[in-house]
C-alpha cells in the first residue's frame, strides 16, 4: 500500500483478467503438450519413478498455479492504491477473479496426479 | 443398483439401464446415484427459492458470506469434487490397452453396415461380431468412409468409428448371449438402421461358431 | 439552456432522430429501428424452427412412421438446429443488446450505428439463404454441427452443405459486428457520471458475452472457410486419405460450439440479474460476485469443448481435464444463482407476471444444469452422448437458460417498446402450456436415451422401450406450442389493446424507465449525471428533470445527433460523438455480400469477386463519410462542460473498434495456427510428400516489404503529427509501394515455391496461411491509398489523425502477423518434418 491515490484507468481493467488468462495458458500448455509428449514417447524415458512425461506436466501444471498466485503481489499493490468511483468494486473483483483463477489452475490441471498419461 | 418395479421398466435390447457387462453396469450404477442426488439438489434449490414468496417478510439483511461463499463456491466445489475423484478413476478403469493384451477384433463401419475381423482369420462377419463370453475383449473399430459410432449400450459405452484412425474400445459379455448394437453417430441417409449384434458363446464353443460364422453358416 | 421546456425539446429531438418511413427505411440505421428489427426476425425464425420441431415430434411419435422420410427427417432436424441456434437465439441476444443498451447506459445510441445495420441486412440476407434452400429443398441435411467427411464433397455432393457454410458466415459476419459494436459502446458510450461499477449488471452481462463472440466465432468462420475451401476447389483440410483430420473440424466447430451457448445464455442470465431485484424490492446481493462470475464462465466456457468429443478417441487424461472443467463451470453458475437466491430472501419478491416466467427459468434451467454435470462425467457421457439424453439436456439448457428468462424480458420491456402492459389472463395460460409441455416433452426424453434411443433418426422400431416415452414427448410437444401460441397471441394484444400507464410500471431503479414510453427516437432529451448504481430508484424525478433538459447534451441546438463518450473506468465525459445520419451503404454494402455468397453457392466463381468489389467501394465510402476537413470548435455540453468531438479525441472510437475487430481477426488466425499445428501432430499420412520451398532472397524481400509497410505508416503518422505534409505523403507512398512489393513476392511464393494445394493437407494449410497474409497486405494497399485520398482532400490534420492512426495500426497487424505466418511456414518443415 506505497504510492500516491490515484484513480482506476482503463489500463487497470487488466487485472480482471490476469488470472485467468494465466489459467488459460497453463490449460492450453497442459493439453498441448501432454499430446505431444505421448505422441514423442517421452512417457518412456524417466527418472526416478517419474516419466519425462510426468515431470513436464506437473511442472506447466504446479507453474502456472504458482504463477497465478503470485499475481496476488502487484495486484495488491497497484490495486491499493486505487480510489475514486470505481475503485471498490474494481478491486473487489479483482480479487475474487484471481483467486478464483488460482483454483481454478489447480483443479482443472489435478488430474495429472493421479491419472495415467497416455491411455 | 435399482429397485425392482423402476428395474422392469429399465429392460430392453438396447437399454443402458439394463446393463449387463461391467462399464455399463458401473455407469447405470452411477447413474442411478446421480439422478437421487440431482433430484434433491433440485428439490432443495426449488425451496430455497419458493420460501421467500410464500414467508413474505420485511425486508432484510441477509449474510453474504453464507450464500455467496457457502451456497455459491463451497458447496457446488465439494459435491463436484466427490463426483470427480469416483467418475475419472473409474473412466479410467474401463479404458481397453492396459496391461496385458487381450483377444482383440476388429470392427470396420461403412456406409452403411459394419465388418468384424479376428486375429488369424480371413474373411468377415457382417452385421454380427462374436466374441468369447466372460473375458474382456477389445475391439479396435475404424471407419472406411465417415465417423460412425460404436454402441452396444448393455455391455459398454460407445466410441466413434473414425477413418484414418483406430480407436479401442473394451467390452465383456459376463454370459452368452445376444446383445444388440447400434451406430451412434449420425452417418447419413440408413444411420437410423444401422445395426449389429454381438453375439457372445460359452469359451470352449467360441472357436467352432466362429468358424461356422466366418464360413457363412449363421447359427443363433 | 432557458426556454426549453420538454415539448420544444422533444420537437427538436424529434426531427433529428425520427426513423425514416418507405423505401427510406432501407437507411435507417438507428439502434432502436434496427434492434426491433433484429428481434422481430429473431422471432419468426423461432416460429420457423418450431414448426420444424412439431415435425420432428410427428414423425417420431410412433414407431416405423411413414410419415417423413430420411432424407426429409434429415433436413428437418438439421434445419431446426440451425435455425434455433444460428437465426434465432444469437440474434436475439443481439437485438437485445442492441435495443437496449443506450437506453441503460443512458445514450442516445450505439458507437457504430451503422455497423449494426449492416449487421442486420447480413443476418437478414444470409437467413433468407439458408431458408430459402429449405423451401427448394436442398436445405443442410448433416446436423447442425456439420461433421466431416460426412459434411465434405464425396458423401454431401449436393450443394445442401455450402448452403449451411456460406448462409451461416453471412450470418456471422453479422455477429462479429455485433460484438465489436456492443464492447466499444459498453466501455465508452455512456453517460456522466457512469463509473464502471455502475453499470447495471445486464451491460456487464453484455460485454462479456461480446467479448466471447469476438473469440469464439472466428474458429467456425475458419472451419467454414475450409471446409468450404475443400467443397469448392478439393484443398483436403479434413479428408483422411491426403493428409487432412476430420476430428480438426470438430475441434474448430466446439471451440466455437461450447463457448456459444454461454454466449446464449449470459444475456439472458442478465435479464434474469435485472429483473429479480425489481420485483424483489431490494437491491442485487453479491454485485461484484456476480461480475467476477461472468468473468470466469467467460473462460472456462473456454475450457469445455472436448466434452463434445469425449468418444472420439482422445487420450483419457486430455478428457479428465475438459471433464474437470466442465464441472467447474458449474460453480460460477452457482454463484449467480445463489446470489439471486439472496436477492428474493433479502426483498419482498411478488409474483409478476415476468417473476411467474424466471420461476420457469429457475425449474427448468437448474435440472439443465444438473444433468449438463452428469454429462461432464466422462464414462456416463460414453453412455448417453449422442442419445435423446443429450436432446432433453441441451433443450432443458437452452429453453430453461434462454428461452424462459427472454419470455420474461419480453414481458418486462414490452411496455418500453409499446407504451402498453400486459393483458394478464392470457399470459399466465400462456406460462402453464409452455411449462407443462416443456417438461412433458424433455422430463421422459432423459430416459428416452438412456433406453438407447440415439439422436438424429428417422424412424424406429416398436419394443425398444421407446414407443411410450416418444408418444408422451410428441404429445408434450404439441401443447408446448399450443403455449407459445398463446404468448404469440398475447403479445399481439399487448401491442394493440394494452392499458396504456404513466411511466415505470414495474417500478425498475434503471435509467431505461427513466424515459418515456413508448421509448423516445432519441431516447433522452438531456443526459443525466449519474452518482450511484440505481439512477431512478435514487431520484424519483430523474424522468422529468432529463426530459426538461436538466442533463448534459440538451436537444439538439447543433442539428446533429449526439450523445456523451466516457472515460471507460470512471464515466468521466470524455468527448462527444457525433452520430452518422441514415445512409444507404450498409444495405449496399451487405447486398454486395450477398452477390458474393450467392454467386459462390451457386459456383459462379467468377461472378463472386464482383460482390466484393461492390462491398469493398461502399466499404471506402463508409469509411471516406468519417470526420471533417475542418478541426472543429470544442461543443459546450452543457454545465459548463466542454468537450471535443469524437474525431479528435484522444480515443476515437473507430480506432477502438478496429482494435477490437483485429482482436477477433486474431482469434481467427490464432485458430488457423492451430489448425497447422494440429493437422501435424496429429493427422494421419504426414510427413507430406513435398515442403514449400523458400528461396531465401524471395522470403527476405516478403519480410523486409511487410516489415516496411508498417515502419512507414508509423512515420506518416509521426510526420503528420509534426505537420509535415510532405513527409507524410512521402512516408504514405512508402508503405503502399512496400505492401505491393510484399503482395507481389507473396504471389511469387505461392505460385511458384508451394506445393500443389488439393495434393495433400499439408500445401493446402500452408497455402491458406500465404492468402491470409496476402489479403491482409492488399487491405494494407487500400489503407495506405485510403490515407493518402484522405490527406489530399484535407481530412488529416495533425488533430483530426484517424486515418493515420488507423492505417498504422492496420499495417503493425499485417506485418506481425505476415511475419509469425511467414515464419511458422519456412520454419516448421525444417524443425519438425
Ligand atoms: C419448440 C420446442 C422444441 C421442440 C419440441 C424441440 C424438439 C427437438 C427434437 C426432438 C430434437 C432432436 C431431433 C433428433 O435428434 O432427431 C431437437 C434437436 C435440436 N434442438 Fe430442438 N426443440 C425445440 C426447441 C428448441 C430451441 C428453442 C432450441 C435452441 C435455442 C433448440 C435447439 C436444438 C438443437 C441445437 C438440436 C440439435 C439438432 C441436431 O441434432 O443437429 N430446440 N429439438
Ligand atoms: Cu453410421
Amino acid at each position: 500500500m506505497s504510492g500516491a491515490l490515484r484513480k482506476v484507468r482503463g489500463p487497470d481493467l487488466i487485472w480482471l483478467i490476469a488470472g485467468f488468462s494465466v489459467w488459460g495458458a497453463g490449460f492450453s500448455v497442459l493439453y498441448g503438450l501432454h499430446a505431444v509428449g505421448c505422441r514423442a514417447g517421452w512417457e518412456e524415458a524417466g527418472i526416478a519413478g517419474l516419466s519425462a512425461n510426468r515431470i513436464m506436466l506437473l511442472a506447466v501444471y504446479l507453474g502456472h498455479g504458482v504463477l497465478g498466485a503470485a499475481l496476488w503481489f502487484p495486484l495488491n499493490r497497484i490495486a491499493g492504491r486505487w480510489e475514486g468511483a470505481s475503485a471498490d468494486t474494481v478491486r473487489r473483483v479483482a480479487v475474487i477473479v484471481t483467486l478464483a483463477a488460482v483454483i481454478s489452475t489447480l483443479w482443472t490441471g489435478a488430474p495429472v496426479l493421479f491419472l495415467e498419461a497416455c491411455v | 443398483m435399482c429397485v425392482a418395479p423402476v428395474l422392469a421398466g429399465c429392460e430392453g435390447a438396447l437399454s443402458s439401464l439394463d446393463p449387463a457387462g461391467p462399464a455399463a453396469q458401473s455407469i447405470a450404477g452411477v447413474w442411478w446415484v446421480m439422478m437421487a442426488g440431482s433430484l434433491v439438489i433440485l428439490a432443495l434449490m426449488m425451496g430455497l427459492i419458493l420460501f421467500p414468496f410464500w414467508k413474505r417478510h420485511q425486508p432484510r439483511e441477509v449474510p453474504e458470506t453464507l450464500w455467496l461463499w457457502g451456497g455459491g463456491l463451497g458447496f457446488p466445489l465439494v459435491v463436484l469434487a466427490a463426483l470427480l475423484a469416483w467418475g475419472l478413476p473409474s473412466g479410467q478403469s474401463m479404458l481397453a490397452g492396459r496391461e496385458t493384451p487381450v483377444y482383440t477384433v476388429e470392427a470396420e463401419a461403412y456406409q452403411w453396415g459394419w465388418n468384424f475381423r479376428y486375429p488369424g482369420e480371413d474373411g468377415v462377419t457382417p452385421e454380427v461380431l462374436h466374441i468369447p463370453a466372460g473375458e474382456p475383449v477389445d475391439v479396435a473399430i475404424t471407419s472406411l468412409d465417415v465417423i460412425h459410432a460404436f454402441w452396444v449400450p448393455r455391455l459398454a459405452g460407445k466410441v466413434d468409428a473414425i477413418p484414418g484412425t483406430t480407436n479401442t474400445l473394451r467390452i465383456l459379455a459376463p454370459e452368452p448371449g445376444i446383445y444388440e448394437g447400434m451406430c451412434a453417430e449420425f452417418c447419413g441417409l440408413e444411420h437410423a438402421t444401422m445395426r449389429f449384434r454381438v453375439v457372445a458363446h460359452a469359451s470352449d464353443e467360441y472357436e467352432s461358431a466362429l468358424d461356422a460364422a466366418l464360413a457363412g453358416q449363421e447359427q443363433p | 439552456m432557458s426556454g426549453n421546456t420538454p415539448v420544444s425539446l422533444h420537437r427538436a429531438l424529434d426531427a433529428v432522430w425520427r426513423a425514416p418511413k418507405g423505401i427510406a427505411a432501407l437507411s435507417a440505421v438507428n439502434h432502436t429501428v434496427v434492434g426491433r428489427r433484429f428481434i422481430i426476425t429473431a422471432f419468426i425464425y423461432f416460429a420457423i424452427g418450431g414448426l420444424l420441431a412439431m415435425l420432428i415430434r410427428a414423425q417420431l411419435a410412433r414407431p416405423d412412421n411413414p410419415f417423413l422420410g430420411a432424407d426429409a427427417y434429415n433436413q428437418i432436424f438439421t434445419m431446426h438446429g440451425t435455425v434455433m441456434m444460428f437465426l434465432f437465439a444469437i440474434p436475439l441476444i443481439e437485438g437485445i443488446a442492441l435495443y437496449l443498451l443506450p437506453k441503460i447506459l443512458g445514450a442516445r445510441d450505439l458507437a457504430y450505428p451503422r455497423l449494426s445495420a449492416f449487421g442486420y441486412w447480413c443476418y437478414l440476407f444470409g437467413g433468407t439463404i439458408i431458408l430459402a434452400a429449405m423451401l427448394m429443398g436442398v436445405a443442410p441435411d448433416s446436423g447442425w454441427f456439420m461433421y466431416t467427411p460426412l459434411a465434405s464433397q464425396p458423401y454431401s455432393p449436393g450443394i445442401n452443405s455450402d448452403v449451411w457454410l456460406l448462409g451461416v458466415t453471412f450470418v456471422e459476419i453479422s455477429a462479429v459486428c455485433a460484438a465489436v459494436e456492443i464492447v466499444v459502446t459498453v466501455l465508452k458510450v455512456r453517460t456522466a457520471g457512469m463509473a464502471l461499477t455502475r453499470m447495471p449488471l445486464m451491460a456487464w452481462y453484455l460485454l462479456v458475452t461480446a467479448a466471447m463472440m469476438l473469440i469464439a466465432f472466428p474458429p467456425l468462420i475458419l472451419g467454414s472457410v475450409l471446409l468450404e475451401i475443400e467443397r469448392a476447389f478439393n484443398w483436403p483440410f479434413f479428408d483422411p486419405e491426403r493428409g487432412g483430420a476430420p476430428l480438426l473440424w470438430q475441434h474448430l466447430f466446439w471451440l466455437f460450439g461450447h463457448p456459444e451457448v454461454y454466449i446464449i445464455f449470459l444475456p439472458a442470465a442478465g435479464a434474469v440479474s435485472t429483473l429479480i431485484p425489481v420485483f424483489a424490492r431490494t437491491k442485487i446481493v453479491g454485485y461484484a460476485w456476480i461480475v467476477a462470475a461472468i468473468i470466469a464462465l467467460a473462460f472456462l466456457s473456454f475450457g469445455l469443448w472436448v466434452h463434445h468429443m469425449f468418444t472420439t478417441g482422445i487420450p483419457h487424461l486430455a478428457l479428465a481435464f475438459f471433464s474437470a472443467a466442465s464441472m467447474l463451470v458449474a460453480v460460477p453458475t452457482a454463484v449467480q444463482v445463489f446470489a439471486w437466491i439472496a436477492t428474493l430472501m433479502r426483498g419482498r419478491p411478488q409474483m409478476t407476471l415476468p417473476m411467474l416466467y424466471l420461476m420457469g427459468f429457475f425449474s427448468v434451467f437448474i435440472l439443465g444444469g444438473l444433468t449438463g454435470v452428469m454429462l461432464a462425467l466422462v464414462p456416463f457421457n460414453w453412455q448417453a452422448h449422442d442419445t435423446h439424453f443429450v436432446v432433453a439436456h441441451l433443450h432443458y439448457v437452452l429453453i430453461g437458460g434462454f428461452v424462459f428468462p427472454m419470455l420474461a424480458a419480453a414481458y418486462y420491456w414490452m411496455p418500453l417498446m409499446t407504451g402498453r402492459l400486459p393483458v394478464f389472463q392470457v399470459s399466465k395460460a400462456a406460462f402453464w402450456l409452455i411449462f407443462l409441455g416443456f417438461h412433458g416433452t424433455f422430463l421422459i426424453m432423459h430416459f428416452t436415451g438412456l433406453m438407447g434411443m440415439p439422436r438424429r433418426v428417422f424412424t424406429y422400431e416398436g419394443g425398444l422401450g421407446w414407443d411410450i416415452p416418444n408418444l408422451i414427448s410428441s404429445i408434450g410437444g404439441f401443447v408446448m406450442t399450443a403455449g407459445f401460441a398463446l404468448f404469440v397471441i398475447d403479445i399481439v394484444l399487448q401491442t394493440r389493446f394494452g392499458r396504456r400507464f404513466r411511466r415505470n410500471p414495474w417500478g425498475g431503479t434503471g435509467l431505461d424507465w427513466a424515459m418515456p414510453t413508448p421509448a423516445p427516437s432519441y431516447n433522452f432529451a438531456s443526459l443525466p449525471l449519474v452518482t450511484g448504481r440505481d439512477p431512478l430508484g435514487d431520484n424519483a424525478r430523474l424522468g422529468a428533470d432529463i426530459a426538461a433538459g436538466k442533463g448534459y447534451l440538451p436537444g439538439a441546438p447543433r442539428g446533429e445527433m449526439e450523445t456523451l463518450c466516457v472515460d471507460m473506468a470512471t464515466g468521466e465525459p470524455e468527448h462527444v460523438l457525433i452520430f452518422p445520419k441514415n445512409d444507404y451503404t450498409p444495405f449496399f454494402m451487405a447486398a454486395g455480400l450477398a452477390v458474393f455468397f450467392v454467386a459462390f453457392l451457386l459456383s459462379a466463381y467468377w461472378i463472386a469477386p464482383l460482390g466484393l468489389i461492390i462491398a469493398t467501394i461502399f466499404g471506402w465510402r463508409w469509411l471516406w463519410s468519417l470526420g471533417a476537413k475542418a478541426d472543429p470548435d470544442p461543443i459546450d455540453a452543457g454545465h459548463g462542460l466542454s468537450l471535443p468531438a469524437h474525431y479528435v479525441a484522444g480515443s476515437v472510437p473507430t480506432l477502438l473498434g478496429l482494435k477490437y475487430f483485429l482482436a477477433a481477426n486474431a482469434a481467427f488466425y490464432g485458430s488457423l495456427m492451430f489448425g497447422y499445428l494440429f493437422l501435424w501432430t496429429t493427422a494421419p499420412d504426414w510427413p507430406p510428400p513435398e515442403f514449400l520451398g523458400a528461396n531465401p532472397l524471395l522470403v527476405a524481400a516478403i519480410a523486409i516489404g511487410l516489415a516496411a509497410g508498417s515502419g512507414f505508416a508509423f512515420n506518416a503518422r509521426r510526420a503528420n503529427l509534426a505537420g509535415r505534409a510532405g513527409a507524410r505523403r512521402i512516408h504514405l507512398a512508402g508503405s503502399l509501394i512496400a505492401s505491393v512489393a510484399a503482395l507481389a513476392g507473396l504471389g511469387v511464393l505461392a505460385v511458384a515455391e508451394a506445393p500443389a494445394p488439393d495434393g495433400h493437407a499439408y500445401a493446402a494449410v500452408t497455402m491458406v496461411v500465404i492468402g491470409y497474409v496476402m489479403l491482409h497486405v492488399l487491405l494494407g494497399v487500400l489503407f495506405a491509398a485510403y490515407a493518402l485520398a484522405r490527406c489530399q482532400s484535407g481530412f488529416v490534420s495533425a488533430l483530426r489523425s484517424a486515418d493515420m492512426r488507423g492505417t498504422a495500426i492496420w499495417q503493425l497487424y499485417t506485418a506481425i502477423t505476415g511475419l509469425g505466418g511467414l515464419a511458422l511456414i519456412i520454419l516448421a518443415p525444417g524443425g519438425m518434418g
